[in-house]
């Protein structure tokens, strides 16, 4: 018996279809129903046509992934992916995930700052005193050329706002 | 429409503006010049993080300081492309055929100045053609109504997707998925809600900015990032001891910068192609009409001019769909869009009507970015021929940053982080499955305008949407039954281009 050959065009053509068919079945519930005025619709077309027409998309685009596009060869191979590989980009997500959890809490300037420090030591390569130093001025310049030039809101340093004159520098 | 181009003169000079104008336009060249110069960072990216801060500009300032990013990061490509065999950008892989072989012959000077002069001289005319172009167009465009519109939208997305990169299957559920995101929220016509399973912050729909950004911007962050390499490129270049480009060597190039001109304006105007095509293609025809074709890959001027004329003829004509019919041909162009709608102008028929004279200032601007360019790039370039080495392990956190502050400010709103991280992540999924993001990035874009004229059309149709096209509107339902055949010409001419590519590309490749 031959064996089936999962390619990443297979497994996007199951997902498109699976995704066609949730879409179709999620239709009566997510899809909210017009007001009735004096008996008609409010709404001139049915608001059931585009997701039933975005649901048939997925399922016939899926099928010809399916039927055409399976074994194609020239592109359609998995990513090669090595252990450090994955945990690099893992870790900048988890880097990525944490600074926007804090981006409003700390601040722009401080989360920045951390955000800086800690991801270049992580990349390696670099002066412990120069990338304090750039960790500090970026998001210190980032912020006071957005809050007092272009007048555009940034979240503050919480617990003191810092000022040199009139300007709100952190 | 010559009323509009006329008033875009005083609006230009007399707003006041005029210097801010310039010294945007600059910092955009400079931005994109060292954006383009590093390799691994795109054009696209720098659009995308750089999108935000335009918003906050007058539409005359902020979207003049996006076409000087536009300008300078496809010529910044070229930089390390030339000098290291890197391409900056997609567009300047060509390039990298006869460049480093030049820089190898201590020409990278003279190779540098040939792209600089064949990129200005391109793009200057290119965008000419498109400034005489889109007045006409405009005009025929103000003649189409929803049903038309329509049917010229469904075309577009149609085309986008099938000239795309990669599979045909994989473009088409890229499209299917663009329409779903942009379903997501209410509907255009009566305001329903639809798909927000219950999730408030999805209530208000998907937000534009956070979604470019993330798809753009983040993925390409994140491939930098797989390996902790210490620099870009580690190179002891000394440009300003190397000679210049001569007179008369330039004037042997102006054949190949015309035909190049010739092929990225045409190119420009086919939704989906873009700039990585239009260099091949330049390339692949100086070859051909070349009396000494074995010197190209070797260090031949021509290989120079020819790619990188026909990559920056190909920006201004992209902009003629969108400001006439409100369709983007490529992603840098839908950063565009993204722009002027910020800005309150929305691209299409009536845009050119309403407020001609601010497009055609616009367009005015792009001509003075191509002035600011060649002597910018001609004085800064061997300024950025040293960004190939800084290191990457400073420069992508400050990317980061950038990426994250300008989905923030656009809304205020904490939730549009998440948006990012996870289109971000979506992205780069996609990315290495090989999938082409145009089609979803402009399914999105195109869906509310699609589905209004859509809904307007059944609604004028009344019980007989049928009769209605076939006896009222004939050219939209002209449009409608031609799609097919359109967009198959379109799909078997852009595989054509792209296979030149791909076998210019594994030629290149077996002979080094």
């Amino acid at each position: 018996m031959k064996s089936i050959n999962i390619t990443p065009n297979l497994v996007t053509s199951i997902i498109s279809i699976i995704f066609g068919i949730f879409i179709f079945l999620k239709i009566p519930t997510e899809v909210e129903k017009p007001l009735l005025l004096f008996g008609q619709s409010s709404s001139e077309i049915d608001p059931k046509i585009v997701p039933g027409i975005i649901s048939f998309m997925f399922f016939i685009f899926g099928l010809y992934t399916l039927f055409f596009e399976r074994e194609d060869k020239s592109i359609n191979v998995w990513p090669s992916f090595s252990k450090e590989m994955l945990l690099n980009v893992l870790v900048t997500i988890i880097f990525l995930f944490g600074y926007s959890l804090t981006f409003e809490s700390l601040g722009f300037v401080v989360s920045s700052f951390l955000l800086i420090f800690f991801l270049s030591n992580y990349m390696g390569n670099v002066n412990l005193k120069f990338v304090t130093l750039i960790a500090i001025i970026f998001p210190v310049t980032v912020f006071f050329i957005f809050v007092n030039i272009m007048h555009v809101f940034l979240p503050a340093f919480p617990f003191l706002e810092m000022r040199i004159g009139n300007f709100l520098i952190m | 429409m010559l009323e509009s181009f006329f008033n875009s003169f005083p609006l230009l000079l007399g707003s006041g503006n005029f210097l801010t104008i310039i010294f945007v336009i600059a910092l955009g060249l400079l931005i994109g010049l060292f954006v383009g110069a590093l390799p691994g960072l795109t054009t696209l990216m720098a659009m995308a993080i750089v999108l935000p801060i335009s918003f906050f500009m007058d539409p005359l300032v902020g979207i003049p300081f996006l076409i000087g990013v536009y300008k300078g990061g496809i010529f910044g490509g070229s930089i390390p492309a030339i000098l290291v065999s890197l391409p900056g950008t997609g567009a300047s892989v060509a390039t990298t055929f006869d460049g480093p072989p030049l820089t190898k012959m201590g020409k990278g000077r003279k190779a540098l100045e040939t792209a600089l002069f064949s990129s200005v001289i391109a793009d200057f005319s290119s965008d000419i053609v498109t400034i005489l172009l889109i007045g006409p167009i405009a005009l025929v465009a103000l003649l189409i109504g929803p049903p038309e519109l329509a049917a010229i939208l469904f075309l577009s997305i149609l085309i986008i997707s099938s000239t795309s990169s990669g599979s045909v299957g994989k473009n088409m559920i890229m499209l299917a998925a663009g329409l779903f995101i942009a379903m997501i929220g209410q509907d255009p016509i009566a305001a329903l809600s639809r798909f927000t399973f219950d999730v408030f912050e999805l209530r208000a729909g998907v937000p534009l900015l956070p979604m470019l950004i993330g798809l753009f911007a983040i993925p390409e962050i994140l491939i930098n990032i797989e390996t902790k390499a210490k620099e870009f490129v580690k190179t002891k270049l000394n440009l300003k001891k190397e000679e210049k480009l001569t007179w008369e060597e330039f004037l042997k190039l102006r054949k190949t910068i015309l035909r190049s001109t010739v092929i990225g304006t045409t190119i420009g105007m086919i939704p989906g192609v873009g700039q990585v095509v239009a260099a091949f293609v330049g390339y692949a025809a100086a070859k051909n009409s070349s009396k000494t074709p074995e010197k190209f890959g070797k260090g031949e001027l021509e290989g120079i001019a020819a790619p990188e004329a026909a990559n920056n003829a190909v920006n201004g004509p992209t902009l003629v769909p969108l400001l006439t019919l409100g369709i983007p041909g490529d992603n840098i162009t839908a950063i565009l869009l993204g722009a002027f709608i910020a800005h309150g102008l929305r691209p299409g028929p009536e845009l050119m009507s309403e407020q001609g004279s601010i497009v055609f200032a616009i367009l005015l601007c792009m001509l003075i970015a191509n002035i600011l360019f060649l002597i910018l790039g001609y004085f800064t370039m061997p300024l950025f021929s040293k960004v190939v080495t800084i290191k990457k392990s400073y420069l992508i956190p400050l990317t980061i940053i950038f990426a994250f502050a300008g989905s923030f400010v656009f809304r205020h709103n904490p939730v549009d982080l998440y948006f990012l991280l996870f289109f971000g992540i979506f992205g780069y999924i996609l990315k290495k499955l090989q999938f082409d993001v145009t089609p979803l990035v402009m399914a999105f874009i195109l869906a509310p305008s699609l589905e209004y004229a859509f809904g307007q059309t059944l609604s004028l149709g009344d019980d007989n949407v049928l009769m209605y096209l076939l006896s009222e509107r004939p050219i939209a339902a002209l449009i409608i039954v031609s799609t097919p055949v359109i967009t198959w010409k379109l799909f078997q001419r852009s595989k054509k281009l792209r296979d030149v590519a791909t076998s210019l590309t594994s030629s290149q490749v077996k002979s080094s």
